[in-house]
């Protein structure tokens, strides 16, 4: 597969700050893959994503070095507006990113094919076809002001997703969420990974990452930590040294070697575990 | 010493249908107490008529013996402290030792005793390496710990936290967990509205449940965790020790990994 | 409307069954305009009158009489009152014809006029541009500014301003609950008042920069900044040949009905 998405080198320091925000970055996205960003608060996530998607440096500002490489161009080649389509970008808070200016969900999702001049037919077709998948078709008439967070934020995901972009970054999607909008979104996610899309989500749920991810990124103090799959990545120690947060069913896995009785390989999904707790009991 | 909620009602002005309904409790001081459920359930309305932020439309709440019915928001403070959500809706100083003071200078307290208690606050909390950032520059899930810091330095017999793992990382969850023993060890109450199973099961007590508008469960950790009806009733999955626990046969309640774990050995 | 209905209409001209509503927003407005400054230019109870007559007619055929005739009642009775015992107060007693007597002293002719100049001004003026504003949507109105040249970005600032005073409302509130909940007054006398505006208008200006930024930002998500055409979901039958003339008309009654009236009346 190729790739999308390519981190040469890369350092970057916002405007005003003496410490660089991130350090001497190096990684490859594949087309396709879904990465799961994840490292404590202010050791980087955000401005990872933010150098993706150019907002670093071109909205903050600040210092770049090295190079960030999207589609094989580089990020400040590309127009501002092309890369908006190139890549979505859903936010964290779900209230910051309605319009509005439009009065109900049906309007807003279409806003962003608006700007891009498609026409209205089309237009109606696709605000029905997105709406359905990411589970709003309910919500159409209502105001988008007058959403609670989940269903707001499936609107947003609605209107990133009607412009169609291949590659889909995800900032702390659900940090404002309850488990069930929380659990909506992830399905969205999932359903974004059959179409063949390029997600990055960056997240502080673990457990739901280690489930629907298929490579994690650790980010600490400005750097990258660890890279590569769920179950390598999860299972290093530095994360632990690091004070990155692992998934429960991980945990248990070294507290059960700990106490003597581990397991053959590292579990990351609940049902993996029980599966394993259970061959394990009628193994003895 | 207690808040007690006793059968209280409350209908947002300009709104037809009732937020809670009938709903009765009692939080003693130096308690640890959830309030668990899905969003829309009332927990955020029941706990901002404890803080009196909102006046029932019927039933009593009384803090202390007092009863809040005649009484400001303002001057329920002092008792009862709330940390809010969005920390951005209360930060309004320049500097982070001010915005601690300004409560504490309101109410005319000596010097040495705002001092005392700001340092106290600013310990507690962590926020000591923040301490020369601008309030807004501070990273947001660290300014909620300088909206804690404000009420712990008002001091409260009763603090109420709402949601607050939302948005933390690991040194955010431990910094919460040493708040509340500080919390504790000054006999406090804690109050908090949660939909992390995780963080509940390890640090409190007792749990109340919340479903359409009312109160459907009251009683141990130990036991609400492991009762499926209510918790399938209020929309609530349990932590995940305890789920894989009931999977895999063990009868043992566990309610964290290292229990989970003991009995597994 | 069901949801089919809905999505159906955006297939056509958006219409409401009502002439002027579906009135074409600019020849409206420039309707409007003509007939609201003929009232402030001619400053003449006579062309208030016919004014303030012209748009009750056009009222009554709309949907929002109802609206129209309480929010215009409220402010006759309030403002203009107001303004017709002021003046007649003032002009109690002056020399002139006397029209009638009031507590035993005379009040002249001249001065009854000069109110009635004035109410029928203000009535005209409010009248004509109430027909407009609760009948046509803002939405409408800058989509066809848009259509004759405007462009995208300034028409996203007037919508964006309308609803930005609707949130700022919404942030004041949960910020005075925030403040409030930390011990700091709001309510009660002016001073308590005076002092607590500080701790609630920093955070509502706060956040309504930061929410500029984060609004910035998911505009340029939502591909705003793209130079091609932008097209419209929404969109507004083009202006039919009588509306227009109907425009230019009044543009034409009010440059001859301003001279007339300022040369006869």
């Amino acid at each position: 597969m190729g790739v999308c998405i390519e981190f040469q080198d890369v350092s970057y320091a916002y405007p005003l700050t003496r410490k660089a925000a991130v350090r001497h970055l190096n990684c490859q996205l594949e087309t396709g893959k879904c990465y799961g960003v994840i490292g404590p608060n202010a050791g980087g996530k955000t401005t990872f994503c933010n150098l993706m998607r150019g907002l670093c440096p071109n909205f903050y500002g600040g210092i770049l070095k090295g190079n960030v490489l999207v589609n094989g161009k580089n990020l400040l080649e590309w127009e501002e507006e092309e890369l908006s389509v190139q890549i979505g970008y859903v936010f964290q808070d779900p209230f910051a990113q309605v319009s509005g200016i439009k009065e109900t969900v049906f309007e807003e999702i279409g806003m962003g094919m608006e700007n891009l001049g498609v026409e209205a037919e089309e237009m109606i077709k696709r605000i029905v076809e997105i709406a359905k998948m990411v589970h709003v078709d309910t919500l159409l008439q209502k105001n988008p002001l007058a959403l609670s967070g989940g269903q707001c934020q499936r609107v947003a995901f609605a209107s990133i997703l009607a412009l169609n972009s291949d590659i889909i970054v995800i900032d702390e999607p659900t940090s404002q969420l309850d488990p069930e909008a929380s659990n909506d979104v992830f399905e969205i996610i999932d359903l974004l990974k059959k179409q063949g899309k390029t997600v990055i989500i960056a997240e502080h749920k673990v457990d739901l990452l280690a489930e629907y991810c298929d490579e994690i990124i650790a980010i600490a103090d400005g750097s990258i930590i660890a890279q590569g799959s769920a179950r390598e990545v999860f299972a290093d120690p530095v994360l632990r040294e690091k004070g990155v947060r692992i998934p429960q069913v991980v945990s248990l896995a070294l507290e059960m070697e700990e106490a003597g009785t581990p397991f053959c390989r590292m579990p990351i999904t609940m049902e993996e575990t029980i599966r394993m707790l259970k061959e394990k009991k009628e193994g003895k | 010493m207690a808040i007690e909620v006793k059968n209280i009602t409350f209908s947002y002005p300009n709104s037809q249908v009732t937020a809670v309904e009938n709903v009765s409790m009692t939080i003693e001081k130096g308690e640890r107490v959830a309030i668990i459920g899905q969003n829309g359930a009332g927990k955020s309305t029941t706990v901002k008529i404890m803080n009196n932020i909102y006046k029932p439309t019927k039933g009593t709440v009384t803090v202390d013996g007092i009863n809040t019915k005649n009484k400001t928001t303002a001057q329920i403070a002092p008792h009862v402290g709330y940390v809010f959500q969005n920390p951005n809706d209360q930060i309004f100083n320049d500097d982070v030792t001010k915005e601690i003071d300004y409560v504490l200078r309101y109410w005319k307290l000596s010097e040495e005793e705002i001092k005392r208690r700001r340092e106290e606050a600013i310990d507690v909390t962590g926020i000591r390496p923040y301490l020369e950032m601008h309030p807004f520059d501070i990273p947001l899930p660290i300014r909620k710990f300088l909206t804690i810091a404000v009420v712990v330095a008002v001091s409260p017999d009763y603090v109420i936290l709402d949601e607050p793992t939302a948005g933390q990382d690991l040194w955010g969850c431990a910094q919460l967990r040493t708040v509340m023993d500080y919390l504790q060890s000054k006999g406090k109450a804690v109050l908090t509205i949660s939909h992390d199973m995780e963080y509940v099961a390890e640090n409190f007590d007792r749990i109340i449940v919340m479903a359409h508008k009312n109160i459907i469960a009251d009683g141990k950790t130990k036991e609400i965790l492991y009762r499926p009806d209510i918790l399938k009733e209020a929309h609530v999955k349990p932590p995940l020790s305890a789920q894989i626990a009931q999977a895999i046969g063990i009868r043992t309640k566990v309610l964290n990994l290292k229990e989970l774990t003991a009995a597994i050995s | 409307m069901t949801d089919r209905e809905f999505i159906e209409s955006f297939r056509h001209y958006q219409k409401k069954g009502n002439w002027w509503c579906d009135f074409h927003p600019i020849a409206k407005l420039v309707f409007c305009l003509a007939f609201g400054f003929m009232s402030l230019i001619v400053f003449k109870w006579q062309a208030g009158l016919a004014i303030f007559i012209l748009a009750g007619i056009i009222a009554i055929f709309t949907p929002a009489r109802k609206t129209y005739f309480i929010t215009l009642g409220v402010m006759f009775v309030v403002g203009c009152l107001f303004t017709v015992v002021v003046r007649l107060y003032v002009h109690m007693g002056d020399p002139g014809p006397v029209a009638f007597y009031l507590f035993g002293k005379a009040v002249p002719k001249a001065a009854v006029i000069s109110c009635l100049d004035l109410i029928f001004m203000i009535e005209g003026f409010l009248g004509i541009f109430m027909t407009f504003f609760l009948t046509t949507e803002m939405r409408d109105l800058c989509y066809s500014f848009e259509q004759i040249g405007m462009s995208p970005s300034a028409t996203f600032m007037v919508l964006s301003t309308f609803s930005g005073i609707a949130s700022i409302k919404e942030k004041l509130n949960s910020v005075r609950e925030s403040q409030r909940a930390r011990g700091i007054e709001t309510e009660g006398s002016l001073i308590v008042k005076i002092k607590s505006v500080l701790p609630v208008l920093f955070p509502v200006i706060i956040s309504s920069m930061t929410g500029v930024e984060d609004r910035t930002l998911a505009m340029d998500a939502r591909a705003f900044a793209a130079n091609g055409k932008h097209t419209a979901l929404r969109k507004v039958a083009p202006a039919k040949p009588v509306e227009k003339l109907i425009a230019v008309l009044a543009l034409i009654i009010c440059v001859a009905g301003s001279i007339a009236g300022r040369i006869y009346l």
